[in-house]
Formats: C-alpha cells, sequence, structure tokens
C-alpha cells in the first residue's frame, strides 16, 4: 500500500499563488475558503529583510485528528494513506475544524460540508500528480509514496533535514518542508498587521499578536488567506443549556436521595433539566451547516468521537428527565429514587464529556488539560443550583434545601474560580499558542468580559452574596440575586472558553 | 511504483475521462477533449491546454500544456483563472452602440452588421479622401506576431500605436543600440551569475518560463544577484541583494565594469573582436592611437571615478556588496545572464543608459549568445511569415513619431491627448485593443478629455473582452474572445530554443471534433464574442468591398481565388509555407502542418540556439573579424556598439558610451524637511496583469495596493500602517494607505501598478468584484477629483461566488495623478515621481485623487523642450536602421 506524502524545498518557492489558483480551480472551490494558500512573512531590519514563503495544505496525518472526531465518519483514510471525505455523510459540525492543528479543514459555501485537501485524491487515482504540484512553476513541490525508497520523496526525507508543521501534536504530518524558518512555520510567532501589502484582513483572529511600531524587523505576516473558526455563539448557548440541564438534574437527584419529596426535586429539577436538554439539542443542530442530516449522528456514529459518544450521552440525559418527570406526574415516588441513583453517573458523563469533546479540539491549546471537565462539572453545579434556586420561587421547599441549594453553589462557584484564577493568572503557558489565548483573556479583546463577567458576576459576586446569606440567614432575596448573577457570569466564561480558545492563528 | 504524471498522455487528449473533483469520493466520470491554446494573460505565451466537457462544450479548467518548450506544463496563477474570465458575470457578450452623449454610460444593443458597415464605410471614406492618418489603432499587449501589422498595412495605414513607451521602450533602445536587437534573451537555466534589474520572479516580461529558469539556474548552483529599491519576491530569492537608491543604478554597474577591467577579469578577447572600440577611439579619444591596448587604457580613464566606494556614496549599496557582485561576475565567465526590462530603466530619465550600463556587462564578459549568457532575441524568437504581404505605408504619422523624437523606440504613445490637444491632427476611427489609457497611462483625465471630445476623436471603437475605463468612452464596445476564444500565432524568446504557439479557439475545435461544423469562431463562442482574426477579415471586406481600393486582395484565399480567406486557410498557409520542419512534422503523423498545430498547439523550431549568430560567416556584407567576413550584429557597424555613431549624430553626444547619468528624480535633489520622496509606482504583482484579468481568484489574493514606506520615515511622518496618507505630485494628489514596512530603501515609497481599477455605473462598466464606484467632478479650468462611493462589494450574479465577495478597499487610481515624463532619447515614460507625504486630513478619503489637466499640459512643454528634434545628419526623421512597428517606405523618412 502507498502512503504519500509531500516535500515542498522552500528555498525553490517564490511566493506565486499558482499553487492556490490550481486547487482553486482544480476542486471550483469557492471565493473566501481555500484548500492550500502559501502564507508570506517579512522579518528583519533592512537592508537584510527577509520575505519567506510557506504553502500550506492538508498534512493527512497518520493519527489524524480530524477523523477521530468526526462524529459520523464523514472523514476517512483511503488505502494509500490521505485522508479524504465523504460530503454526503458530512453534517458540517464543524467538529474537524475545531480538531485539525493545521487549519486546513473550512465549510464549503456551496455544499454547506466540511472540505479538505486530499492530495487531489482524483487525479492521483489517474496517476495524475496532485493539481499544484503540476502548476508549480519552479517545481519547488514533490509528491509521491514515501514507503517506497526510490521515489524522490522517501530519498529526499531520508537524506535532508525537514520541518513539519507543529511536530509537538503527535499527529504525524505528512508535508516535508525544507528550509523553513521558525516564524513562519509557527503561525503564532509573527505578528498579524489589521491589512496586508496588497490587500485586507479578513477574519483576522483575535488573538494574533500585532505588530510593535517599536520593533519593526519582528516577523510580520503580510498575506494570508482569511481564517474562519469552527465554533461560536451556539457552542456557548450549548455550554449554558447543558450545563443548566445537567446541574439541574444531578442537583435534583441528591436532593431527592437526601429526602426532599418537594415538587422542587421532584418535578422542577427533572422539568428544568428536561427543557434545557431539549434546548442544548436545539442550539447543537441549530449549529450544523446540514441541519437536516442531524441525526445521521445516531446512525452512523464514530466510537472514536466525544461529540458521537456525547451525543448518546445526551440522548441518555434527557431520557431520564423525561422518565422522571412522567414518574411524577404518575405519582411513582420509588421510580423516581431509581432514577435518582441512574441520574448521577449519567448527569455527571453529560457534564464532563464536554471536557474530552473540547480536549478533541487538537487545534486549541486552551481546551487541552484535565481542568477543563472538572470546571464544567463545577460550572454545572452552580448552573444547575442557579437554576433551581430560580424555581425554588415557584415551590414550597424546607430551608434546608435552600440551604444545601446555597452551600452548593458557594463551593462550586469556589471551585470555578479557583481553576479560573490558577490557569489564567498564575500556572505558566505550556505552549506559545496557549499564551496568546490567555493573553488575550487577560488583557486582550476578552479582558473586560473576564475580569468583570466571569471573575466578578461569575465568581466574587455570587461568593459575596453567599457570605451575607451565611450570616443573614439564606432568603430568597438574597438567594436569587446570587442565581442571577452566577447564571450571567457563567455565561460570560463559557464564552470566553469558546471564543478565546480559538482567537489564536494556527496557520 | 506508480508513476505520476503531470498531465494526461497526449493519446488520451481525444477522449479523457477523468473524475469529477466536486462530488469526488464518489467516482463520477466527465468526458472532455483536451485541446491546446496559448494563454492570453500576459505575453509570455505559454501553452495551455484546455479541459472541454464533452457534453457540454464548457472549459472545466486550464493546464500547462506539457509540450510547450517555453513553460513546459506549468502556469502562473493568470492562466489558470482562464474560466474565471469566461465565467465572469461582467464580460460583455454583446456588441453595444452608445446611445447618450459619449461617456454618459446609455449603450444598446448593435448587430454586428451595422458595426462592420459603419466602421468600414467610415475607414473606406477616410481613405477616399486621403485621410489615412485619422485611422489609428492603439494596442496594448498584443498577445499576437504580426497579423494586426499586416491588417494596417494592407489598409495602406502608417496607423499602430502601442503601449511600449509606457512599457520597455528605455530598456528596448539600450539593448537595440548595443546590439541591433531589442531584447535580450537570457539563458538562466545554464547561467553561473544572474543579475537581474526587474523581478522576473514575479512579473517579469515572460514571468512563468523566465522564473522557471532563473530557480533553476540557482538550484544548480548559481549566484542570484538582484538590484531594487524594494523588497520583491525576487529580491527576497536573492543571494546578494542591493536596494538601491533609484535611478543610481548605472554607477553600480560601471563600478562592476571598472572592476572587471581593472582586474584584467573581463572576456579581453571577445571584447576586441566585437565591440567597436576603434570607432569609439578616433571619435572620442583622438589623442589615442588606434589600438586595443590604448582602448584598454582609454577605459579605464573613462571609468576612473567609479570606484565601488563611489558607487556606495551613490546608492547607499555598501562597497563590500557591490564586490562580491563583481567577483561572482567575473567568476561566472561568459554564462553569466541579466536582465533589464522595466523597472529601473523605465522609471528614470535615462533609464536606457542603466540597461545599456548592464549590457555592458554581458559584452565585457563576452556572455552573448553564449551558454549561460544572454542571446539576442532574435535567435530565440520565431515569427513566421504571414500571407501575401502588403507593401509599406508611403507616408510618415507624425502623431505616432514626431520630430522631436527621432530615436524613440516606439511609438509616442502616452502624448496622444496632448498632441491633440496642439492641435497636430485628429482621429477618425481610433481602435483601442485590449488597451486602456485612461487607467494604464499617466495624465488619465487628459485622456478622457480627448476622448469625450468628438472633434478630435471622431468615432472610438473599444476592442476588448471585458470593461474597462477607457471602453466607457467608446462609440463602439466591441467583445472579443479571451484566451481560449480565438486564433493567433505567438513566439517569445522564453529560453535557448525557438518555439511557435497557436492560440484557438477550443469549443470551435471540440464543435469540429463533434462533426458540428463552424463557419466562423463566433458561432462557438458565447453571445456574440468574435475574434479578431475574423473581425478584420470582414472589415477589410466592407472597407473594399468590390476590391477596387487593393485592399480586398489581402483578405482573399490563396485557395480559393476571388473568395473571403477564412482563419483555417490564413493559419493553414502560414504552418504550411513558413514553419520550417512543420510541414515535415505532421506529414510523419499524416497531419496536415494546421492540424497538427490543433492538435499539439505548439511546434518546436529548434532545440538550443547558442547560435552565435553574429559568428555565422557570410560571403558578403557582415563584418571582417580576424581576417573572416561574419554576419555580425545588426548594428550599423555590424558589432557591439560601446560608441554609439547614432547617438553622436542624432544630437545626444555626450550619451554615446554608457554614463551613470542621474535621473529626474534623484536622491540628493530631494528634499527630507519638505518630506519630498521618491515614488516607484511600477511594480507588480505576480498575480495580476494591468488591467487584463479582474477575476475573483486572483483579486481574492490581490486588491489593493497600500503606498509601501520604510518604518523610520513613517515614524517621522507619524503615520502608522492602514493610516491614510495624502501623497502629492506634479500635477494633482491621491490618499492612500500606508503599508509600513522594512522591506523598501528609506527615502523612497512604492505603489503596485496594478490595482485601483474604477467605473462610473454600479452595474456596469467595470468588473463589480475589481473595481470602486467612483463620481468625477471637474471645474471648467481642467481640475479633476475624484472620489470613490464606494470599494467592492458582494453582489448578485449566476455566480454564487459574487455574493462571497468580502474584500473591500480595491486600491488607488495613483497614475491620474502623474505628469507625462517622455524621455528625450527612448521616448519612454520616466514612471519614477518626486512626490511630496502628508498626514490625510480628516476631510480626505481613501481613493481620493485629484488632477489639475491645465498643470499636466504644463509640465508636459516642459519634457518637450528636453527633446532635440529631426532631422539627424541625413536630414531623415529617424535612423534608418532603427526598428519601428509598420516601416514605412525610405522616402517618407525625409521631411517633405
Amino acid at each position: 500500500m502507498p502512503n504519500y506524502g509531500f516535500v515542498i524545498d522552500l528555498k525553490k518557492c517564490i511566493g506565486c499563488h499558482a499553487c492556490t489558483i490550481a486547487c482553486k480551480a482544480e476542486h471550483d472551490i469557492p471565493v473566501g475558503v481555500n484548500r492550500c494558500w502559501v502564507k508570506t512573512v517579512e522579518k528583519g531590519r533592512f537592508p537584510d529583510a527577509q520575505r519567506l514563503f510557506l504553502p500550506v495544505l492538508c498534512n493527512q496525518c497518520a493519527d489524524a485528528p480530524c477523523m477521530k472526531i468526526c462524529p459520523t465518519s464523514a472523514l476517512f483514510r483511503r488505502h494509500d494513506g490521505i485522508v479524504d471525505l465523504h460530503g454526503d455523510s458530512c453534517i458540517g459540525c464543524k467538529a474537524c475544524m475545531a480538531a485539525c492543528p493545521y487549519d486546513q479543514l473550512f465549510i464549503d459555501p456551496n455544499t454547506r460540508t466540511a472540505e479538505k485537501c486530499n492530495f487531489c485524491a482524483n487525479r492521483v487515482e489517474n496517476h495524475l500528480e496532485p493539481a499544484c504540484v503540476s502548476v508549480c512553476p519552479t517545481e519547488c513541490r514533490i509528491f509521491g509514496d514515501m514507503d517506497d525508497p526510490t521515489t524522490e520523496v522517501a530519498q529526499i526525507v531520508q537524506r535532508e533535514a525537514f520541518t513539519v508543521r507543529k511536530p509537538e501534536k503527535g499527529t504525524g504530518p505528512k508535508v516535508f518542508y525544507l528550509s523553513a524558518d521558525d516564524s513562519i512555520i509557527q503561525p503564532e510567532i509573527a505578528s498579524r498587521p489589521f491589512m496586508f501589502k496588497e490587500g485586507g484582513v479578513h477574519l483576522r483572529p483575535l488573538g494574533s499578536k500585532e505588530p510593535d511600531p517599536q520593533s519593526p524587523g519582528d516577523p510580520r505576516v503580510d498575506y494570508d488567506v482569511p481564517h474562519k473558526k469552527a465554533w461560536g455563539i451556539d457552542l456557548v448557548l450549548y455550554l449554558l443549556t447543558k450545563g443548566i440541564s445537567t446541574g439541574a438534574l444531578f442537583l435534583g437527584a441528591i436532593l431527592w436521595l437526601m429526602g426532599d419529596r418537594s415538587a422542587l426535586s421532584g418535578l422542577a429539577a427533572p422539568l428544568v433539566a428536561s427543557i434545557f436538554s431539549t434546548l442544548t439539542a436545539a442550539v447543537l443542530v441549530m449549529d450544523l451547516e446540514r441541519p437536516e442530516r442531524f441525526y445521521y449522528i445516531l446512525i452512523r456514529p464514530n466510537w472514536n468521537s466525544w461529540m458521537a459518544r456525547g451525543a448518546f450521552i445526551l440522548t441518555a440525559h434527557g431520557a431520564v428527565g423525561g422518565l422522571w418527570v412522567l414518574a411524577w406526574l404518575l405519582d411513582a415516588p420509588t421510580l423516581i429514587t431509581g432514577l435518582a441513583v441512574l441520574t448521577l453517573p449519567i448527569a455527571l458523563a453529560a457534564t464532563g464529556y464536554t471536557g474530552l469533546l473540547f480536549a478533541q479540539g487538537l487545534a486549541r491549546d486552551l481546551w487541552q488539560g484535565p481542568h477543563a471537565t472538572i470546571d464544567l462539572i463545577a460550572q454545572a453545579a452552580m448552573e444547575g443550583a442557579a437554576a433551581l434556586l430560580i424555581a425554588a420561587l415557584f415551590t414550597n421547599v424546607d430551608p434546608w434545601v435552600l440551604r444545601t441549594l446555597g452551600w452548593t453553589l458557594a463551593g462550586a462557584t469556589s471551585l470555578h474560580l479557583l481553576i479560573l484564577i490558577s490557569e489564567n493568572l498564575l500556572a505558566p503557558s505550556p505552549t506559545l499558542h496557549h499564551e496568546l489565548a490567555v493573553r488575550a483573556i487577560r488583557h486582550g479583546a476578552y479582558a473586560r468580559l473576564f475580569w468583570v463577567g466571569a471573575l466578578g458576576l461569575g465568581g466574587l459576586a455570587p461568593l459575596a452574596l453567599f457570605a451575607v446569606a451565611a450570616t443573614t440567614g439564606f432568603s430568597m432575596t438574597i438567594l436569587i440575586p446570587m442565581a442571577v448573577v452566577t447564571l450571567a457570569g457563567s455565561l460570560a466564561w463559557e464564552y470566553i472558553w469558546v471564543e478565546a480558545g480559538q482567537c489564536v492563528p494556527i496557520s | 511504483m506508480t508513476e505520476f504524471r503531470k498531465h494526461p498522455p497526449v493519446s488520451d487528449w481525444d477522449n479523457y475521462v477523468d473524475f469529477e473533483s466536486t462530488s469526488w469520493p464518489k467516482k463520477d466520470r466527465r468526458k472532455y477533449w483536451i485541446i491546446p491554446s496559448i494563454c492570453f494573460n500576459c505575453e509570455s505565451g505559454c501553452g495551455v491546454i484546455a479541459y472541454v466537457d464533452k457534453d457540454t462544450l464548457d472549459v472545466r479548467k486550464i493546464e500547462g500544456n506539457p509540450l510547450h518548450p517555453g513553460s513546459r506544463g506549468r502556469t502562473c496563477a493568470k492562466g489558470v483563472v482562464t474560466p474565471n474570465q469566461l465565467e465572469d458575470p461582467d464580460r460583455i457578450l454583446y456588441p453595444l452602440r452608445r446611445v447618450g452623449k459619449r461617456g454618459s454610460g446609455e449603450w444598446a444593443r448593435v448587430s454586428w452588421d451595422e458595426v462592420l458597415e459603419d466602421i468600414g464605410g467610415r475607414i473606406r471614406k477616410a481613405i477616399l479622401e486621403d485621410r489615412r492618418r485619422e485611422v489609428m489603432y492603439h494596442v496594448g499587449r498584443p498577445g499576437e506576431d504580426g497579423y494586426v501589422n499586416r491588417v494596417l498595412q494592407a489598409w495602406g495605414l502608417d496607423g499602430h500605436n502601442s503601449h511600449t513607451n509606457v512599457c520597455s521602450s528605455s530598456a528596448r533602445l539600450a539593448h537595440f543600440l548595443w546590439t541591433g536587437a531589442d531584447r535580450p534573451s537570457p539563458d538562466y537555466a545554464n547561467a553561473k551569475t544572474i543579475l537581474l534589474l526587474s523581478s522576473h520572479l514575479e512579473s517579469g516580461h515572460y514571468f512563468n518560463p523566465h522564473a522557471q529558469r532563473i530557480i533553476e539556474g540557482k538550484t544548480k548552483g548559481a549566484k542570484l544577484i538582484v538590484m531594487d529599491p524594494r523588497m520583491s519576491n525576487t529580491s527576497a530569492k536573492a543571494d546578494v541583494w542591493m536596494p538601491t537608491k533609484p535611478g543610481t543604478e548605472g554607477a553600480i554597474l560601471l563600478a562592476i565594469g571598472k572592476y572587471l577591467i581593472d582586474s584584467g577579469k573581463y572576456n579581453r578577447d571577445f571584447v576586441k573582436r566585437w565591440v567597436n572600440w576603434d570607432t569609439y577611439l578616433t571619435t572620442s579619444r583622438p589623442d589615442l592611437p588606434v589600438t586595443f591596448d590604448a582602448f584598454e587604457i582609454a577605459l579605464k580613464e573613462e571609468y576612473a571615478q567609479f570606484t565601488p566606494e563611489y558607487a556606495e556614496s551613490e546608492s547607499g549599496v555598501p562597497a563590500h556588496k557591490i564586490l562580491e557582485a563583481a567577483e561572482a561576475i567575473a567568476d561566472a565567465g561568459t554564462a553569466f545572464s541579466t536582465h533589464s526590462w522595466r523597472a529601473a530603466a523605465a522609471g528614470h530619465l535615462w533609464g536606457w543608459q542603466i540597461t545599456r550600463a548592464l549590457y555592458f556587462l554581458v559584452v565585457l564578459m563576452g556572455a552573448v549568445g553564449e551558454k549561460g549568457g544572454v542571446n539576442l532575441h532574435v535567435t530565440n524568437k520565431f515569427v513566421p511569415k504571414h500571407p501575401n504581404p502588403p507593401p509599406a505605408p508611403d507616408y510618415w504619422n507624425e502623431l505616432l513619431f514626431p520630430k522631436e523624437f527621432p530615436l524613440a523606440f516606439f511609438e509616442m504613445s502616452f502624448l496622444l491627448p496632448h498632441f491633440l490637444k496642439e492641435g497636430r491632427g485628429k482621429l477618425d476611427v481610433y481602435f483601442t485593443r485590449v488597451y486602456n489609457p485612461l487607467w494604464t497611462n499617466p495624465d488619465g483625465f487628459s485622456w478622457m478629455e480627448m476622448l469625450e471630445d468628438e472633434s478630435k476623436v471622431g468615432l472610438h471603437v473599444a476592442l476588448t473582452p471585458m470593461w474597462s475605463e477607457t471602453a466607457w468612452f467608446a462609440d463602439y464596445v466591441l467583445p472579443m474572445g479571451l484566451g481560449t476564444e480565438r486564433h493567433d500565432t505567438m513566439s517569445q524568446e522564453t529560453h535557448a530554443g525557438r518555439w511557435l504557439g497557436f492560440r484557438q479557439p477550443v469549443r470551435r475545435v471540440a464543435l469540429e471534433k463533434r462533426g458540428t461544423p463552424v463557419g466562423a469562431t463566433h458561432e462557438a463562442n458565447p453571445g456574440q464574442v468574435w475574434e479578431e482574426s475574423e473581425f478584420w477579415i470582414a472589415l477589410s471586406w466592407k472597407i473594399d468591398p468590390d476590391g477596387s481600393l487593393g485592399i480586398r486582395k489581402f483578405f482573399e484565399s490563396p485557395y480559393r481565388a476571388g473568395k473571403q480567406i477564412t482563419v483555417d486557410e490564413y493559419y493553414g498557409w502560414m504552418f504550411e509555407n513558413s514553419v520550417p520542419g512543420l510541414p515535415e512534422a505532421a506529414k510523419k503523423e499524416e497531419l496536415t502542418p494546421l492540424q497538427y498545430m490543433r492538435k499539439y498547439g505548439v511546434f518546436k523550431v529548434d532545440d538550443v540556439a547558442y547560435s552565435k549568430v553574429h559568428e555565422q560567416p557570410v560571403e558578403t556584407g557582415g563584418v571582417e573579424i580576424d581576417g573572416k567576413r561574419m554576419t555580425g550584429f545588426n548594428t550599423p557597424s555590424r558589432k557591439l556598439e560601446f560608441f554609439s555613431p547614432t547617438l553622436a549624430e542624432w544630437g545626444w553626444p555626450e550619451h554615446a558610451i554608457p554614463r551613470y547619468v542621474t535621473g529626474h528624480v534623484y536622491w540628493r535633489d530631494l528634499n527630507p524637511a519638505e518630506n519630498e520622496f521618491d515614488l516607484l509606482p511600477n511594480f507588480r504583482l505576480p498575480t495580476l496583469i494591468h488591467t487584463r484579468a479582474p477575476v475573483k481568484w486572483l483579486y481574492e489574493i490581490a486588491h489593493s495596493n497600500p503606498l509601501w514606506i520604510a518604518s523610520g520615515d513613517a515614524a517621522k511622518l507619524g503615520i502608522a500602517i492602514g493610516d491614510l496618507v495624502k501623497v502629492h505630485t506634479g500635477i494633482g494628489f491621491f490618499i492612500t494607505r500606508a503599508w509600513v514596512t522594512e522591506g523598501i530603501r528609506p527615502g523612497v515609497v512604492a505603489m503596485s501598478h496594478h490595482l485601483g481599477r474604477w467605473r462610473l455605473d454600479e452595474d456596469q462598466g467595470g468588473a463589480r468584484n475589481a473595481s470602486a464606484l467612483v463620481r468625477i467632478a471637474r471645474s471648467d479650468d481642467g481640475k479633476y477629483e475624484m472620489r470613490q462611493v464606494h470599494g467592492t462589494q458582494p453582489f448578485k450574479s449566476d455566480d454564487a461566488d459574487s455574493a462571497r465577495v468580502w474584500w473591500t478597499e480595491i486600491g488607488v487610481h495613483q497614475n491620474l495623478t502623474f505628469p507625462v515624463q517622455p524621455d528625450p532619447v527612448s521616448g519612454m515614460h520616466c514612471w519614477h515621481q518626486r512626490v511630496r507625504l502628508e498626514k490625510a486630513a480628516p476631510d480626505d478619503s481613501y481613493g481620493d485623487v485629484m488632477v489639475d489637466t491645465a498643470k499636466s499640459h504644463a509640465l508636459y512643454l516642459e519634457w518637450m523642450a528636453k527633446t532635440r528634434p529631426a532631422p539627424g545628419p541625413d536630414g531623415t526623421r529617424r535612423p534608418l536602421w532603427f526598428d519601428r512597428p509598420l516601416k514605412p517606405v525610405r522616402a517618407a523618412y525625409d521631411f517633405p
């Protein structure tokens, strides 16, 4: 079986963009998106300034994160190592875009499904070189079977010093660069201006380094294509609605098992959970580029994908909540006790899987690490408690229940606050990418939302109100504002988590 | 191991089955004819193949033709976008006639019959009334060799006008003065040292074929030296980048020359044999004996001043870098390739002296016609004879070659509005053909004034595939085919070898393959798009329907007496009768020569041409070298003319040898306190070609032309990247954004030549994805103000991509604010501008342009005062040995 790869000799690349256009022509790629392109970077002081060129295309990774996360197995590996895509199976969830550390996937506006470079598999099967290779005026691109020692590609990779993009991601990239300068192959190093030397900048990553006028020779990108991020407000709402749903059901189950038999844990908790899990499903489907295909995730799941796994977990979670409501209406307390026991692992899984899903978003360093899962659980507890406190307005509950919810909210908030402070303010960044994201959170585009929203409303304000409640008694006049600020603060952090996570250039 | 091909094998071209990429990985198969043609998007003449869908006859994609010896199966970005052009929502598909006032933008569709009747009748009348000089054809880049020249000649006209004087005249003149051939043909692939004063790795005259070979040479070990004040992509690949102070390149080149002479590392034998040093000595140094030793002494004295340190003090390039370059050149021996086409030569007054100094190095190394050296284009370009050549015109058109410019290398095209303003003549029928002077030339508003004035231009016919600023001011806009919709022959000096390319209308060829007879190309083209070859034949028959003017006979079939010639017959005749080797090659495959060219799209005439034609023995004529009679060069002395007697005799004795002369924008004259800068406005991008291809995929990459300014200069002016800057020229100003960079020499600012297209109507008159909507206000005293209403916006069309246009600012039309600056010798417009910069005021907005055309005329007069008019020593208008398009009969050279 062949195993195809590319060598790109940057000494020969003249930055003419013929490859970009040949690719567009071969695959009829719409305006605004690219399978391959050439980034350029300027660095150094006159007269020793340099311009560097970097043609980029899909690495067809040996261990492809896009394949792993794709919930419907639309992305698949061919026998020749090429990672290809069945557009017909793609639901447009954009998880692959979040996963690819190389920025190589996009939504094709014509088909509204994901697209990526496939080394021109359609040509390769006709024994033709990929279009970008065939067109290249200076023959800087070499294509061939890396496992066949007689090919030029295999020999160069054997013989010469090469670089790949982001080897630290461990994906096994198959595009090898000769003579690549760090400042162009590492996307975080060069600053990104608000215009390029030949045109406007579109969809500039918000966390990009800005050029420092005091330091003119620093590396600076002077041409790049637009970069669309994978996820936006739908995913933010998903985090909130799902947090409320799982948190409310989990806390309802605890209260029920602690002996509360009020309508709060008996009906309000599962009702809130059901309503918000329906909303969760709705925002997830809305976020799909092909919402009419949402059920593909259930009928052709990729069991390696936390998105697919999550879909089943969420379904189970929704089912438990629904049955619980039914059990209350049927006045079947024993059944509710059983469901409450079942709820504990299911709601926990439905809360925590998101951390693993985001961690499969390998492109984004902010989303990596176990603290994310813990924080999601803490936030779900905050949001669930807040939701039940608001629901308590409409039910008769014992003071101990309110006290429990208040303590839960305060405890979860403290944990969340600790994680925010430690991750964003204290811990050193493991990577430059992470550092840029955290910088955007601390002083950049998300600073106000972070300090006022996430830390203030989502952390200090509820804790202050809790302190008042703890000394003056857990009255609703304090608990309700506490719940409301908690939800607002949570939403702020969820927005930052999704957006700042994706604000760093990755190509 | 699977062998991968770059292209489908020729044996499959008639029946190629490809997987449809857009439905992949489903294996939908589509059937194609692969039909070769020649790209029409620049002047390189690269070979392309078109994938013509057998079901729809659409051109699915364009790739390089692997059989083409120049482009070798590869193309640049501009070639690949041909399908964008074919499907452009704003292309013109039907002939249009203006309805309202000229330039008012009211158009009506008209039939081709009416078009031909009207224009043909009008030209006929002009010929009958002996007003031939009022008919003029003005071409941008021809994209063909000799077809229209023959048409004009058949009509008896000295009416060919070109764009060359805003492009390459200075470099051409320099090469011509040296060798008698106006273009060099460097053999980059085999060079040991390459010295470029042009950015051939990103634009250049033959970008793709040359870039291939420069990198090939470099990969084989050649040293690449680039002189450019700006960090071009070419400079970026250089081993030695010499960012000169603009216009001082000559000082460095002569310093290198001095090094080669002083160190004895030059090719003494070659110079002794082939340079007209004796003429130099007898004319300039009567004090010395006429011996080569004396010449060497004279040379050393002549250039004594040009030490590396002096060159550094002029150019700002450190002496050690100059020496490094000099040593690399010395090491290269005859494998020394150079090129200069536009760049510095086109930028400066006396720019041709820069190219002459460059070619001096080629001569010193004896690299002329050598492997890895510089060939003459005439040995690498093949132009076949056309059928039935008409006689030369019998008069001299002073609107083209006025007496002030006897040595102008091409027509004084960009001065036309001023000539008409001065009453030097008028035009009855004026064709512009893929030519957009209003936009491309300096002083565009003067062009607008001229085109609007019906007393100066009776009928303006724009032959163009798409809208242009100039076409808006036409009476007829006639849609002509794009690269895959027309016939032409083309050849270029792309490398050491000769080829002939054949451009063809691929749908027409496909229809014929399918068995559908096609009478004329427009039957196969979309809408009512014609091809020019057929247009000129049809028009010529309208001019002379009964043959009484003696014109029709040139457009009759060589095979069917008295019948109108078809394009098949025209090109068929050429391929049968004037391409050596082609009939035999065709016969081997049992094809006619025309069928052969239709099948392959190109014919390789020779392989390697280090023919050193100058050394070929001749019986008579030529020149005697070391006792042997040889062909020599095409100069009057048949030698390489270090000393140009022509320049000396035609009024420029001080310029008779290569000299360093500072130009019209010299850095020592600029006043930094006044924020004066040297504006380099003529650099180019690898993805665009002037006004030719305003299409979505190219504009997505490059769509605006900010002003490059050095970081230090910007800081002094308080300008940050993206700030609006006001740039004052001699006749007005424009507002653009600053691109603050370390990639330019301080004191110089630069702007790309391509961008800043505009239109006057929201829905037509320009590509909506590539132009700004503008309003132009003018005052009675010739002051013009242009303001952008909006830049590019998404729009609805049959192409879903139109709604996805995301770029907004579309560049600034700087050329409007440039006065005409004709070099008094070459006639070249000297592009560099002395400008004053300031931060834009609050009421300035992006793209604003203000121009005073009264000032521009005054400056025109100032530049005209620099000229030294004909007659020359023999009382003629122009040296007889000088080339020119449509060279008239000898008698026309005399003043009446």
